[in-house]
């Protein structure tokens, strides 16, 4: 008898070692984004309350830096009317990224926009620029929840909550909870509540697929649907195609001289 | 129906007991209608084009958060502005960061050597006033003061505030009186003053305080007449029985009006106030006859109402039609408001009448023990004097005796001095007519002291008076329906700067004025910025703008289908005055648009000025309506359309002089001070009915022959008599309506006030009127009236 609690004692506290931390399960999904070069021709739908839709499509191109920054060009194709328009970002590490837009119709150089807000919305979307931002993990509190499960898949339910009074009062949300695929580590849900911790936005991501190159393997989802339950409107974005390849993504994209010589509209 | 009573007093007691529970079920049935704002009929053009702009852009409907400080620019109220605006996005029934106006959201887009900046008007306030553009400045007035010691925040609560929505639901109106008051709470400090106004607050406000308000308001009315019964009749007991007959005429009403579905309004404090006061004059006059022929005749209670009824039924019949069927005048107005208050009015009164003549008596049989020496309890229907010792007693009774025989002594004796005198008193009171305006003002429905109306105070000196219209423009051409075009927006522009033109008119937003600053700081300044800025628009350049802007941050500018866009104007409302024809240009040059575009014209302005229109034009049709009324019954009454027009004239003539106090007064005519005037003649005609039936039957008893016929001093003398009986029960009868309207003159609601006051000085003009303008009427056409005697002598054989 004595023996057999032994053992059951010996398992569980194996099992309690290896159990794994809010902060673990964060990092295994930032690693999950760790793709030096990436192409992506996505297809962006924005529905209003009223069932009215209007799509475009863009490409987006991002370089991850040596230092853990990131440039990011989004390059909108479609519909024609806004063929060429641009928005570029570097991304730096004390979080004030350098923003510059080209809208082609108006004007051939870069406007750089110097300040935005967090909490403005981007490009008409459903997404804020503080939902766009590469989240620095310091500056967050990270709490586990009961685990759920989203469409028979078991997830991990993340509270994240801004470490500071001063980055509370920046935010546009109280909190945000995440749902975390307990096998492929990634985002599967992300519920957004207000200040009055009432639920205003639900980010679902959708057909998500294991991508492998060469001894990597890492996941991505090809669509995700953010829904503002306040103003019912919708933003779905479409993964047309994507890709990982150092051919496919060239440093001279994130340069000024490269949009403003309207470079970006040619590239295949 | 006494001796019906008499005979089955069980069953009737039963079935009043029975009919005064349905009432209290019916009672309990009463509701505050709450999306009441502006009580205008469906197929008003205001109402419709609310109702469009509302389907389409959300709920206009708004709270406004004032902000006062020293200096709203210093850091601690910048950032008392920056977390109020942010959590005025969290307010119940808010939709979208954009439903909050306040320098610290409204963003303004500044080009400055080759950056854009995208930052909330109050940053750029902060770091260079001049540097925001002039358009944005035209919002930075609205939204901030002068001396920058007061911002608003303007909160949209985007639900659709109708019937179908949430918002008009009680539940959720607590709820945002809660969240009001909480949000005050937070932020108010000891140098920041945070209040809050808006339709919403001011329409719980008011619904809590009308049922605190009737019971205070009820409760000193009945306590004054219960004064007023005592002092009468010195009985316990005919006290209870009276207070009994005019409370259960009013629980009766109230109960109707719980069945017939008619809501809780402010109008509802006024008819408990009729009721009771009119009501107790019916009780008054019933009892004081009686009492009087008991004492008289000295035989049994009953055969004593049998003769008290000869000598009240016609004249209490015809007074109860006349002041009933006055208030259904009110059913010709487009206001529901007013037309369910006529409606209610008249039948509280038909009930206080049947009441008081039909039930009252028997329980006044059944319970009531007379004292000995009766009279001297009555003293001959002069109430009050009884109250005090008897030298004050008969000081007063003198001075009342000298105040009424002066009234009747002066126009008998002088008739062509008085006559100028009316005639004067007419035309001054007419000068007063031309001055009064119609101005509904929202505000003044609130309790007085409320902060709601102590904000919009504050406001209005800290910003001035203006008022926000909205133009909704709409484009027809199937083709090409969006208003996101080159054309659309040119032709936006060209409207949003016309109507800039129009005096008392400013523009302060338009999506053709936003799309063109947004364009100035996209283009910046480079060699070709002029020449884009110059051009005309290309679609291009519309979508890439909106795609950078994002459409969702005009949404409150234009709506999703890109068919309906909202332009936003100013009314300067310095002089109210100018209100209606301001709105009328507007809307001269809206019919002008080109054909493929319809424009709607919503707002407050609007709707008052609709609100107005009606009870200016409903007004003169329900006096014309309730003086024939009142003429008809009158002419029915004396079988004579001389004696008819008498008998109106007295009141008529003080509804007019009611009118000139108005317009010296400046009492703006409003929903209140509208229906005072029905009320006012059926109750004023009440004390000629009376004058002139006691004076006809004075004179029938004091001609008993044809010598007597031709005596030139018949009229002075028998309207001496008439005036020495009868002068004091009109002169107490209007002193007991005065006490009973004198209540609505402690209520918290100004428009009841302002209505209180106009009865309680219609009552003393119309006891004036009665005695001086009926009696040189009956002296200057003397002649005429007594064809009637001629006839009825003749058929004596006299």
């Amino acid at each position: 008898m004595h023996g057999l609690i032994a053992v059951l004692v010996f398992f569980m506290s194996i099992t309690l070692a290896y159990s794994e931390t809010a902060r673990e399960i964060i990092d295994k999904v930032f690693d999950n984004n760790g793709q030096k070069y990436q192409k992506e021709v996505q297809e962006m739908t924005l529905i209003g309350s009223n069932g009215n839709s209007e799509t475009r499509i863009f490409h987006k191109y991002s370089i991850k830096n040596d230092d853990g920054t990131s440039r990011v060009l989004l390059s909108f194709l479609g519909p024609a009317s806004i063929k060429g328009v641009a928005l570029l970002t570097w991304q730096n590490k004390d979080g004030n990224d350098d923003q510059w837009l080209y809208v082609p119709a108006l004007s051939n150089e870069l406007k750089r926009i110097t300040k935005g807000g967090k909490k403005n919305y981007f490009l008409g979307t459903d997404y804020t620029i503080e939902d766009l931002m590469t989240e620095d993990r310091n500056n967050f509190n990270y709490s586990k929840l009961n685990d759920s499960k989203i469409k028979n898949t078991n997830c991990y339910v993340i509270e994240v909550v801004p470490a500071t009074d001063e980055l509370k009062s920046e935010s546009g949300y109280s909190s945000r909870k995440l749902y975390i695929n307990k096998t492929s580590y990634i985002i599967s849900k992300i519920e957004y509540f207000d200040k009055n911790n009432k639920l205003i936005k639900t980010l679902v991501l959708n057909e998500i697929k294991k991508i492998k190159i060469a001894s990597t393997e890492f996941w991505r989802a090809d669509e995700a649907i953010l829904e503002n339950h306040n103003t019912h409107h919708k933003t779905v974005i479409l993964v047309i195609s994507r890709s990982f390849s150092k051919e496919d993504v060239s440093e001279d994209y994130f340069t000024h001289r490269f949009i403003t010589l309207k470079k970006h509209l040619s590239i295949p | 129906m006494v001796d019906l009573i008499l005979k089955n007093r069980v069953l009737v007691f039963i079935i009043l007991i029975l009919l005064t529970c349905l009432s209290l079920l019916g009672i309990s049935k009463i509701k505050y209608d709450f999306f009441r704002v502006f009580p205008l009929p469906s197929s008003d053009p205001a109402i419709q084009a609310n109702n469009i702009l509302g389907n389409r852009f959300g709920g206009m409907e708004t709270v406004t958060i004032l902000v006062e400080s020293d200096n709203i620019l210093s850091s601690q109220s910048v950032q008392t502005v920056r977390d109020l605006s942010e959590e005025a996005k969290t307010l119940s029934g808010v939709k979208g960061a954009e439903a909050v106006v306040s320098i610290a959201t409204v963003p303004d887009i500044i080009s400055e050597n080759g950056n854009i900046s995208f930052s909330p008007l109050l940053d750029q306030l902060l770091k260079n006033p001049s540097t925001v553009n002039e358009k944005n400045q035209k919002i930075v007035n609205v939204l901030l003061n002068s001396k920058k010691t007061a911002t608003l925040i303007i909160v949209y609560l985007g639900e659709r505030a109708y019937p179908d929505s949430s918002i008009g639901d009680e539940a959720f109106l607590k709820k945002h009186n809660q969240e009001i008051n909480k949000l005050i709470k937070k932020y108010s400090k000891d140098k920041i003053k945070i209040s809050a106004t808006g339709s919403l607050l001011i329409l719980y406000l008011t619904s809590e305080s009308i049922k605190n308000e009737i019971f205070v308001i009820s409760g000193i009315a009945i306590l004054l007449l219960m004064g007023v019964y005592f002092i009468s009749f010195k009985s316990t007991m005919l006290v209870f029985i009276n207070v009994v007959c005019i409370l259960v005429a009013t629980l009766w009403t109230f109960g109707i009006m719980g069945f017939l579905k008619i809501p809780l309004s402010v109008p509802s404090i006024y008819i408990i106030i009729i009721i009771l006061a009119v009501g107790s004059s019916y009780t008054i006059h019933v009892i004081s006859t009686f009492l009087v022929r008991y004492e008289q005749i000295k035989i049994s209670k009953i055969e004593t109402f049998r003769v008290a009824f000869f000598d009240i039924s016609m004249p209490l019949l015809t007074v109860s039609f006349a002041a009933a069927l006055s208030g259904l005048s009110l059913i010709t107005f487009e206001i529901v408001d007013i037309r369910e208050l006529g409606i209610m009015q008249s039948l509280g009164i038909f009930i206080a009448y049947f009441l008081a003549y039909f039930i009252m008596p028997a329980f006044v049989i059944l319970y009531y023990k007379p004292k000995k020496n009766l009279l001297t309890n009555v003293t001959s229907l002069t109430p009050l004097t009884s109250l005090t010792s008897s030298g004050f007693r008969v000081k007063v009774d003198q001075y009342i005796n000298n105040y009424i025989k002066i009234l009747t002594f002066i126009p008998v004796h002088w008739p062509l001095t008085s006559l100028m005198f009316t005639l004067i008193i007419i035309a001054v009171s007419l000068v007063g007519v031309s001055k009064i305006t119609a101005n509904f003002v929202i505000e003044e429905i609130a309790p007085k002291n409320s902060m709601p109306s102590e904000c919009f105070e504050k406001i209005k000196k800290n910003f001035g008076t203006f008022r926000l219209v909205q133009v909704l423009l709409v484009k027809n051409d199937s083709d090409s329906d969006s208003l996101l075009t080159p054309k659309s927006l040119e032709i936006i522009s060209q409207i949003d700067s016309d109507l800039n033109s129009i005096p008392g008119v400013k523009t302060i937003s338009s999506i053709a004025d936003v799309m063109n600053r947004l364009k100035t700081a996209l283009v910046g300044t480079s060699e070709n910025s002029s020449s884009i800025l110059t051009s005309k628009w290309k679609q291009e350049e519309i979508d890439q703008i909106l795609l950078v802007v994002g459409k969702n941050n005009l949404s409150k500018m234009i709506d999703d289908s890109n068919q309906h866009t909202l332009i936003t104007l100013s009314l300067d409302q310095s002089q109210p005055a100018n209100n209606k024809h301001i709105i009328s240009n507007i809307q001269n040059y809206l019919k002008k648009l080109p054909s493929d575009y319809k424009a709607y014209l919503s707002g407050s302005p609007i709707l008052v000025n609709s609100l107005n229109e009606y009870i200016v034009n409903n007004k003169i049709e329900s006096i014309i309506i309730c003086l024939v009324i009142a003429l008809t019954l009158c002419v029915i009454v004396n079988s004579s359309l001389l004696y008819g027009l008498i008998s109106v004239s007295a009141a008529a003539i003080s509804a007019i002089a009611i009118f000139g106090v108005m317009g010296f007064k400046n009492i703006n005519l409003d929903m209140g001070s509208a229906t005072i005037t029905t009320i006012a003649i059926g109750v004023g005609i009440d004390y000629a009915i009376h004058f002139i039936q006691q004076f006809r039957n004075d004179l029938l008893s004091q001609i008993k022959d044809q010598k007597e016929y031709d005596n030139p001093n018949i009229y002075p003398l028998v309207l001496g008599l008439t005036t020495k009986r009868y002068g004091k029960t009109i002169f107490f009868d209007s002193l007991a309506n005065i006490i009973g309207f004198s209540p609505l003159l402690f209520s918290n609601f100004p428009i009841l006030k302002t209505a209180g006051f106009l009865l309680v000085t219609n009552e003393v003009m119309v006891v004036f009127a009665t005695f001086f303008i009926t009696s040189l009427l009956i002296t200057i056409l003397k002649t005429k009236y007594l064809s009637f005697l001629k006839r009825r002598l003749l058929k004596d054989g006299k």
